[in-house]
């Protein structure tokens, strides 16, 4: 038996995201301490409280495409990408970054570099409530977005796609019937992971904002 | 950096009637992703969009040609009853899984027939109707074919009362929606000649123990000394072997969520390696 692509302590930094009533609405990765990244649909406009793994979530922080400098050009188009692909709109990128004060799982590291067409990837998710992950290949790719040959059911927007070094290449956001899962890509994920921070800190300085 | 688009046929199978966008506002925006339309893409997070709410109302009206069209076999009806004696018989030949029986079940299942005709048997499990597929080794625990790693709530389709309905339209539950996923996005790689269905059945038994496994997930490789497929995102390479990707659930069943052309790019580098 080869050597596994996935490290298995990934496995505890993928949360389940759930409403007020306990209900699974999604998953999340921890990206840093206390803090989960998921798809903002998962979470807009769910009303408060939000769950992530039975912890509560505090605050949702979500950037617009002109605030990720200089990767707005791709947060614009991943954006436009969303709302053709699906017809939902929620005004901007995809993702939401939860703050989770008394989470303690562990953290994955953020790809900084592009991915490759034929680059296998593990999703680990919660679709319909169940625990479970898939791998597969990478089949198409531009500066934003990427898609990999996985199927998961309902639940499994804002999973990880984790690459064979055990970071964070990709966050699943949408499904394609015959080509598989639609994740937004490293370059919109690095520069929502530097910056969306910032704006929680900011909310904690001046929490009427 | 080059995009890869999968070959027209292909294509022109993902076009549904999901948006009502015209297809020119799309091609653009999704031509370098290889999604010329915006097909069955859906969201995930919520039951409620695409995916997930035509799938227990009508789905197939919405489908994509392929995965009807994969699914079937010459020779074969579109679709199979599977009666509560068929069911009892695959239980009684597999008495080491652990179902209750003998039971009455005052419902007919509806399968599509090409797993079964390629060496699947129907199972029912107490809580859903899943496919299982015998290893080489008796002794090994057999594949499974289930539809709960894609929507555990669609299993209500599958009821369908004879009793009161004699000639009832077949539906498709949460396996029929697995099975078609399966089907669907093989039709991108399935080489001609070649069911989805009987290369799985020849992979599972050729290859008894997995490439790797981590944690609950193992993916197994088994060559099948032929072309079976053609990667379409490496500039349509011939594939002679299968990757079969299992997640072992909550009861130790062995579960197939996805089965892709073996590849070779384990090995293939990121910028980041490069630069070291």
């Amino acid at each position: 038996m080869t050597t596994p692509p996935v490290p298995a302590h990934v496995w505890e930094s993928v949360l389940p995201v759930c409403d007020g009533r306990g209900s699974m609405i999604g998953t999340g990765v921890v990206v840093a301490p206390r803090q989960v990244l998921t798809a903002l649909h998962v979470v807009h406009p769910e009303p408060a409280p939000l769950i992530a793994d039975r912890l509560a979530v505090t605050a949702i922080i979500s950037l617009r495409p002109w605030q990720f400098g200089a990767t707005r050009r791709l947060a614009q188009s991943s954006y436009q990408r969303t709302v053709i692909l699906s017809g939902a709109d929620d005004g901007t990128v995809d993702l939401a970054l939860l703050a989770v004060p008394e989470l303690r799982a562990p953290s994955l590291p953020t790809r900084r570099t592009p991915v490759r067409t034929g680059e296998l990837v593990t999703v680990p998710g919660y679709p319909g409530g169940w625990r479970t992950a898939s791998h597969g290949p990478i089949t198409s790719a531009d500066e934003a977005d990427f898609v990999a040959h996985v199927s998961l059911g309902a639940g499994i927007s804002g999973a990880p796609a984790i690459d064979r070094h055990g970071r964070l290449a990709g966050l699943i956001t949408m499904d394609h019937a015959t080509a598989g899962a639609i994740a937004i890509g490293p370059a919109i994920l690095s520069a929502f992971a530097d910056r969306a921070p910032m704006q929680l800190r900011a909310r904690d300085l001046n929490p009427r904002r | 950096m080059t995009f890869p688009v999968a070959p027209a046929a292909t294509l022109r199978a993902s076009v549904t009637t999901f948006s009502a966008r015209p297809a020119s506002s799309v091609a653009g925006c999704f031509g370098r992703l290889g999604l010329v339309e915006p097909a069955a893409a859906g969201d995930l997070g919520r039951w409620g969009l695409t995916l997930g709410r035509s799938a227990p109302t009508g789905w197939s009206a919405g489908w994509p040609g392929c995965a009807t069209g994969g699914l079937r076999r010459p020779g074969l009806p579109a679709t199979l009853g599977v009666t509560e004696q068929a069911l009892r018989a695959g239980i009684e030949r597999s008495p080491d899984l652990g179902i209750a029986g003998p039971v009455r079940w005052p419902v007919v299942w509806w399968v599509n027939p090409a797993p079964l005709a390629a060496g699947f048997e129907p199972l029912y499990d107490g809580e859903r109707l899943t496919l299982h597929l015998a290893a080489a080794d008796p002794t090994h625990r057999p594949l499974v074919l289930s539809g709960v790693h894609l929507d555990a709530s669609l299993q209500v389709e599958l009821d369908l009362d004879l009793g009161l309905d004699p000639t009832p339209a077949p539906r498709y539950g949460e396996l029929g929606y697995a099975l078609a996923r399966l089907a669907a996005m093989s039709t991108r790689w399935l080489a001609e000649g070649h069911e989805l269905f009987s290369l799985l059945n020849r992979a599972w038994k050729a290859s008894p123990a997995p490439l790797w496994s981590s944690g609950r997930l193992h993916v197994h490789c088994a060559d099948l000394g032929e072309r079976i497929a053609t990667k379409f995102w490496a500039d349509g390479a011939a594939a002679t072997r299968l990757e079969l990707v299992i997640w072992t659930d909550s009861r130790g069943g062995l579960v197939l969520v996805n089965a892709y052309p073996c590849t070779t790019e384990h090995s293939i580098p990121d910028p980041e390696d490069e630069a070291k």
